[in-house]
């Protein structure tokens, strides 16, 4: 298992590099081509925008697994380990309930926003929306892993 | 007023969570999770995954990672080192030189950088060592940079504004020109803060450098001092969006550092890149919850049923700015700024327009508010960075950082009652 999430760390790594790198250069272009020729790309501020969502919900995986979430966990800093430990837990398992259900969820946003075309883009909304399903279901997996770590014997907190 | 309650439902059961170590963006899901559930049906549950894609389905948002990569590109391009020298040469030899060096080192890299903890990062890493050797307190050095690091989100580039114009509907250029002079504020009182320290306490001073030197300074740091005119000039000359601004200064950092400087390879460039995505993305995911906030408080006309009880208790302005001030403040303590900005500003706006506050004018006073935040307890987030760097015990920098969380709440007061302070720049040069 270790090794399945280490190699899913650095691919989604690398997708979001190269999605940041993907949105400087198309933006770029834009200004670019405006600026100097008159002909700015039409689908550049669609495809940014959809591209931007991808690399959020992504990085949301990154988040549960570097444990690098925003967070402002004062209650357990004077705390026991054991009563940190169950707090801890508590709080993955919370974290894991909301994505689920957003993951569900999600089903029926992508249902009713079947067919409905993007301005510029020859795809549908329904592959932006895709994003949540997936983000959710890497999250959950994360969640899932710590929570798994956290609960051996043995394991500190 | 069953709004209002199921609305403080939702910020009761929100702050809950976060404190028992839930994060941010989690805690929201399910603070919004609670408020569904108390709503009776009112409110479909699909709306948590709707809102979250339809809260930041807007091309300003990428302006946020835009202005991370720069700021972090021009860090790591050499760019910090050559601001310290250039303010060296000019204030290093006054009493307590070093603090006036950071400050103005910081003034400088905010109009680079756009967020404070950037600010505190670079400035820190290589002011706090060079202050302590020079017989400065650890404690004492952690505070100044701290302290200094709260102008990166008020001077632009600022990815604090550009939350808030998001949240509130109100232009980011046009906020951009109102931070500016706020921001030269706060770094005037800062030094007159530190000023005040330095010879109250005999800190000590550098000789004074050469005219020679200090132009050398001040030639090598002009590829970085330019970076505020390329964003500012090209917000305001109307050739690029704010969020273009951000692209024009990813592409300025990378032309200077890569090939002027040639202090940043190619490969570096690649993990800063990926370091910034999953940074922002963190930020812009919290973002993303908030659209669920943002989508209740529009929906339950929550915002407005608030306004109007307000009113009906108080009708002058200026009892209200003060009533915000001491509600952002204590927000500000608790929540980390992009956290306290999406959840608070969608209440405040139908406050401030029902007491004909200007949203810009107001987006100054919140960042500022949410800075001040950060230097205190308990939320001290800058605070606790620099203390890291310096190894000093956290107590002992919020007592150090004291004398310049006042100045900051002087300047607090100015840019509140004096609203030209803010608002004279985006009225004269407003895109």
């Amino acid at each position: 298992m270790k090794h399945v999430f280490s190699l899913l760390d650095r691919v989604v790594l690398v997708l979001l590099g190269a999605a940041l790198v993907t949105l400087v250069s198309v933006g770029g272009a834009q200004i670019v081509l405006r600026e100097t020729v008159g002909t700015p790309l039409p689908w550049a501020t669609e495809f940014s925008v959809v591209l931007m969502i991808w690399a959020t919900m992504l990085s949301g995986y990154v988040g549960v697994r570097r444990n690098s979430h925003l967070s402002a966990d004062f209650l357990g800093l004077n705390m026991s380990e054991r009563k940190r430990r169950a707090l801890r837990t508590a709080a993955l398992l919370l974290s894991l309930l909301f994505v689920v259900v957003y993951g569900w969820q999600s089903r029926i946003v992508i249902d009713a926003m079947e067919g409905i075309p993007f301005t510029s883009l020859p795809f549908t909304q329904p592959v932006l929306y895709m994003s949540l399903p997936v983000g959710a279901l890497l999250m959950a997996m994360a969640l899932l892993e710590r929570l798994w770590r956290d609960l051996r014997p043995g394991a500190t907190v | 007023m069953e709004q209002v309650l199921l609305f403080g439902l939702l910020m009761v059961a929100f702050m809950a969570f976060a404190v028992m170590g839930v994060p941010v963006f989690f805690a929201m899901g399910l603070g919004a999770l609670v408020f569904i559930g108390f709503s009776d049906g009112a409110v479909p549950l699909n709306v948590l995954a709707s809102s979250m894609v339809q809260g930041m389905d807007s091309f300003a948002f990428l302006a946020i990672p835009f202005f991370f990569l720069a700021g972090e590109l021009m860090n790591t391009g050499g760019i910090t080192r050559r601001l310290l020298n250039f303010a060296s040469a000019v204030v290093g030899h006054i009493r307590g030189g070093l603090s006036h060096v950071a400050i103005l080192a910081s003034m400088v890299f905010s109009g680079v950088s756009g967020s404070a903890v950037a600010d505190a990062s670079a400035i820190g890493t290589s002011m706090i060592p060079a202050m302590k050797d020079k017989g400065y307190p650890g404690a004492y050095a952690a505070a100044v940079v701290a302290a200094a690091a709260t102008m990166g989100p008020i001077i632009p580039p600022s990815i604090a504004f550009v939350i808030y114009a998001l949240v509130s509907d109100v232009s980011v250029g046009q906020l951009f020109l109102a931070g500016a002079i706020p921001g030269v504020l706060m770094g005037v009182y800062l030094l007159g803060a530190a000023s005040w320290v330095a010879h109250r306490r005999q800190l000590p001073f550098s000789e004074r450098t050469s005219m020679r030197a200090a132009f050398a300074a001040l030639v090598d740091a002009l590829p970085a001092l330019a970076m505020p005119i390329i964003i500012i000039g090209g917000i305001i000359g109307g050739f690029a969006t704010p969020t273009e601004a951000g692209i024009l200064a990813v592409m300025y950092a990378i032309v200077i550092s890569v090939f002027f400087y040639r202090e940043l390879s190619w490969s570096k460039t690649w993990s800063i890149c990926c370091e910034c995505m999953v940074n922002s993305g963190i930020i812009l995911l919290t973002i993303a919850a908030s659209g669920i906030f943002s989508w209740l408080v529009a929906n339950m006309a929550i915002g407005e049923t608030l306004a109007a009880t307000l009113k009906a208790m108080t009708d002058n302005p200026l009892i209200m700015l003060a009533l915000i001030n001491i509600v952002l403040l204590l927000w500000g303590l608790a929540l980390e700024p992009a956290v306290a900005l999406v959840t608070l500003v969608p209440v405040l706006i139908p406050i401030a327009n029902a007491y004909g506050i200007d949203l810009v004018h107001l987006g100054v006073i919140v960042v500022l508010n949410l800075m001040i935040g950060q230097l205190t307890p308990p939320s001290g987030v800058i605070t606790f960075l620099t203390a890291q760097i310096a190894g000093a015990p956290l107590h002992s920098v919020f007592r150090e950082a004291l004398p310049f969380t006042v100045a900051l709440i002087a300047v607090l007061l100015i840019v509140t009652y004096v609203p030209m302070v803010s608002m004279w720049l985006p009225r004269l040069m407003g895109p």
